[in-house]
């Protein structure tokens, strides 16, 4: 090494090799994605049914229970830990990664900020062996983002009324619990609700454009009840934009996972079709969009666990958050397009995975605030 | 543990350099029409300062890394539109310390040294170099003849070295380099070109007719390790990109604040005025390259150069400069044309960065060969 004082585990220094305990879990974690949840998407997204099989091998990985049992404090970089596996995930179906960020994200935020009273409340719900879902319901419904009303919390005797409506969530009427974010006395806070609260109703699932088997449907607010217990962090009002910022980490590692995808399957492809004679990869205009799609590839990850590791560092990671979902967000749309043209026809058709990952593409985007890690 | 912070150390170095750069915009412009001057060792604002490349040498245990800090350094030069002091980059001393014998290199070290790659015929593929160097046993001397184009410190280098076609009666024909050193006989410099812009920059075209070197100037340097240099240059170049894309950035959300307009980083996409924004896309895409031109510099420090590493620090950040100078001027409007501001300048400079030291489409197919394995024959 020319630089001697260069130590790859020096945290107060920029450096871009991963842990040990972070590369073997996601091997096991792409092991997975590769054997188990690539085969079945296809199958999910037609039925718009997120596969029963898969609910317990999929927590069998233990992501959630590891936030849920030890806390975040005892692990050494939770967030970039979540973002490496998530991509992982999402290389295999990004519908199953956010499926399993929303539990992944209640956890963290309870870890994170809940009173102790919290933590011992709902944290060992979710490290159990069974499967137990959970949403952060930011995104307002309305007709366009942004445009909605706020879901409000007022003051009533004993805690708090929520009035509102939450677009999207997904797996909705599966979900045990809800952290909703709300306009509370001018700030904004987070209410941890249980999908049996009274006035809490799930719209049926009418179908969505892409990541079909989450069973994507709005949960409305109609004066629910909460107690004072209910407030993430109780009297210490939380840092809800902690965990806005940590989902947009987790939505662009989810988008790096499924452009990784797309320059994987088109790749061999491309050398495989020949056109005029010669293999289309033979061509700068399909070879210039495989270098193009490898540079968005690489640069979303980096960019991903850059925020990651500033929330791990407990340092504002806001810009940097956002910054990663806009690039990931237009370079995978970009990317899941390119492979639709890169296979013509074929890229069209339901055969193959590429339409499926143009409209899973499309559609992750706009779940900005949704999911959590 | 993966990190993205930069070390105490950095940011005070980095701060300095930054400091520096805002001195050293007022001669920004300095060069517009007199193009034939040479950039000064350096300003009279840079008395009393510290030169920072020697703060990184004195601190260099407390940096993330000397490649990087050096990458970084030139991004902050580039935000001042001219460097308050002089630090030539030149590729020929990165050639001639990979390629060199102990002896070239205790002779040169201490020089500039130019790299004489391009030609009229071809600048991206040297591999239809004209230019010859042709052995003469009667007095062991080589003899070039040829022409280059577009040669950054033609004028103000002590040497170049020369990439030329070997002939040799016992050696096979090849491509090798050869310095050549300033007031060598045969050897003359053009007048510099008039750009487009970094008008700065010394560029002129260089000649040789019956230039005879001696053998010893003769290093050993093909083609592989010419171009080898460029993987620790190009993430270099990328760094420069990122220097003009910032200050166009910053001055485009400056007066982008005086109508109220400033970062919202969790602002919804239907609650953004356009420029907003399109500022928002650009600085997307500015830390894409922060990380990438970083990365780069990190595996080189670790690994020594990686040449994808490089092309694609160099693809996004030539990308990025000619994204980011449009479009500030787009938000900006008249304030962008008018030479009373930099903006235009900023416009004019960036569009070098996807040129020179490889353009975006070399890179890209040095990317999309590795991809697919392909040899340059099988992509081209």
């Amino acid at each position: 090494m020319a630089n001697g004082a260069l130590s790859l585990d020096d945290p107060r220094m920029i450096s871009f090799a991963l842990s040990e305990e972070q590369e073997i879990a996601r091997a096991a974690v792409a092991e997975f994605a590769r054997a188990e949840l690539a085969p079945a998407a296809r199958a999910a997204d037609e039925a718009a049914v997120f596969p029963s099989f898969l609910l317990a091998s999929a927590w069998g990985l233990g992501l959630v229970q590891t936030t849920a049992e030890s806390g975040t404090a005892a692990l050494e970089q939770p967030t970039v830990m979540n973002a490496l596996l998530l991509e992982e995930l999402a290389y295999g179906d990004s519908a199953v990664a956010i499926a399993l960020a929303g539990p992944l994200g209640f956890a963290k935020a309870i870890a994170e900020q809940g009173s102790e009273a919290q933590k011992r409340e709902w944290l060992p719900l979710y490290s159990s062996d069974e499967p137990r879902f959970a949403a952060i319901a930011h995104r307002e419904a309305g007709w366009f983002q942004g445009a909605g009303k706020s879901t409000r919390a007022e003051r009533v005797a004993g805690g708090w009324r929520l009035e509102g409506v939450k677009a999207l969530i997904p797996l909705a009427a599966r979900c045990s619990h809800f952290l909703a974010t709300a306009e509370c006395e001018g700030a904004r806070a987070a209410f941890v609700v249980s999908a049996a609260q009274p006035g809490l109703r799930i719209a049926p699932a009418r179908g969505t454009l892409g990541l079909r088997a989450l069973e994507m449907a709005d949960v409305a607010f109609d004066g629910v009840f909460v107690s004072d217990s209910a407030r993430l962090g109780e009297s210490a009002s939380a840092d809800v934009q902690r965990i806005i910022d940590a989902s947009r980490v987790a939505l662009s590692a989810i988008l790096g996972g499924l452009s990784r995808a797309v320059f994987d399957y088109a790749l061999p492809y491309t050398k495989e079709r020949v056109v005029h004679g010669e293999a289309i990869a033979r061509k700068q205009s399909v070879a210039f969009k495989l270098a193009d799609m490898h540079i968005a590839v690489q640069a979303m990850r980096w960019m991903a666990l850059r925020a990651a590791a500033e929330l791990d560092e407990n340092r504002t990671a806001t810009r940097n958050a956002r910054l990663a979902l806009r690039y990931s967000a237009d370079h995978a749309l970009g990317i899941a397009d390119e492979g639709v043209q890169i296979f013509g026809g074929h890229g069209f058709v339901r055969d193959l995975p590429l339409e499926m990952w143009y409209r899973n593409a499309r559609s992750l985007s706009v779940l900005d605030g949704l999911v959590g890690a | 543990m993966i990190s993205f912070a930069l070390t105490m150390r950095d940011r005070e170095i980095l701060a300095e350099a930054r400091e520096q750069a805002k001195l050293a915009v007022k001669y920004a412009r300095d060069f517009e029409f007199d193009e034939d001057k040479m950039l000064p060792h350096e300003y009279p604002e840079a008395e009393g300062r510290p030169d920072v490349r020697e703060l990184v040498d004195a601190h260099v245990d407390e940096l993330s890394g000397r490649k990087i800090i050096h990458a970084l350094l030139y991004l902050e030069d580039w935000r001042g539109g001219v460097p308050l002091r002089e630090s030539r980059y030149s590729l020929g001393n990165t050639v001639l310390a990979i390629a060199g014998t102990p002896e070239q290199y205790a002779r040169w070290a201490n020089k500039t040294i130019a790299i004489g790659l391009t030609e009229p015929i071809g600048g991206s593929d040297p591999a239809s170099t004209r230019t010859t160097a042709t052995f003469d046993p009667a007095t062991s001397e080589w003899i070039v003849e040829g022409e280059k184009i577009f040669i950054t410190y033609a004028e103000s280098c002590d040497a170049v070295l020369v990439l030329a076609r070997m002939i040799h009666p016992d050696r096979p024909r090849g491509l090798a380099t050869f310095m050549i050193e300033k007031g060598t006989l045969g050897f003359s410099v053009g007048k510099q070109i008039r750009k487009t812009g970094i008008r700065f920059e010394d560029t002129a075209g260089l000649s040789f007719s019956n230039c005879r070197i001696p053998a010893f100037n003769h290093i050993d340097g093909d083609l592989k390790k010419t171009l080898g240099s460029f993987s620790e240059s190009r993430p270099v170049v990328a760094a420069y990109a990122l220097g003009v894309s910032r200050a166009a950035m910053d001055f485009t959300w400056a007066r982008l604040a005086e109508i109220g307009v400033t970062p919202d980083y969790d602002a919804t996409p239907a609650g953004m005025t356009a420029a907003a924004d399109q500022m928002l896309a650009l600085e997307a895409e500015w830390e894409a390259t922060w990380v990438t031109v970083v990365r780069a510099k990190w595996v080189e420090q670790n690994e020594g150069p990686g040449k994808i590493e490089s092309s694609i620090a160099k693809a996004m950040g030539g990308g990025l400069a000619r994204k980011a100078t449009q479009t500030c001027i787009a938000i900006l409007g008249a304030c962008g044309l008018s030479v009373e501001h930099l903006a235009e300048k900023w416009f004019r400079d960036a569009r070098i960065f996807d040129i020179y030291e490889g353009t975006g489409e070399i890179q890209r197919l040095i990317i999309a060969r590795d991809l697919l394995g392909y040899s340059p024959k099988e992509l081209n």
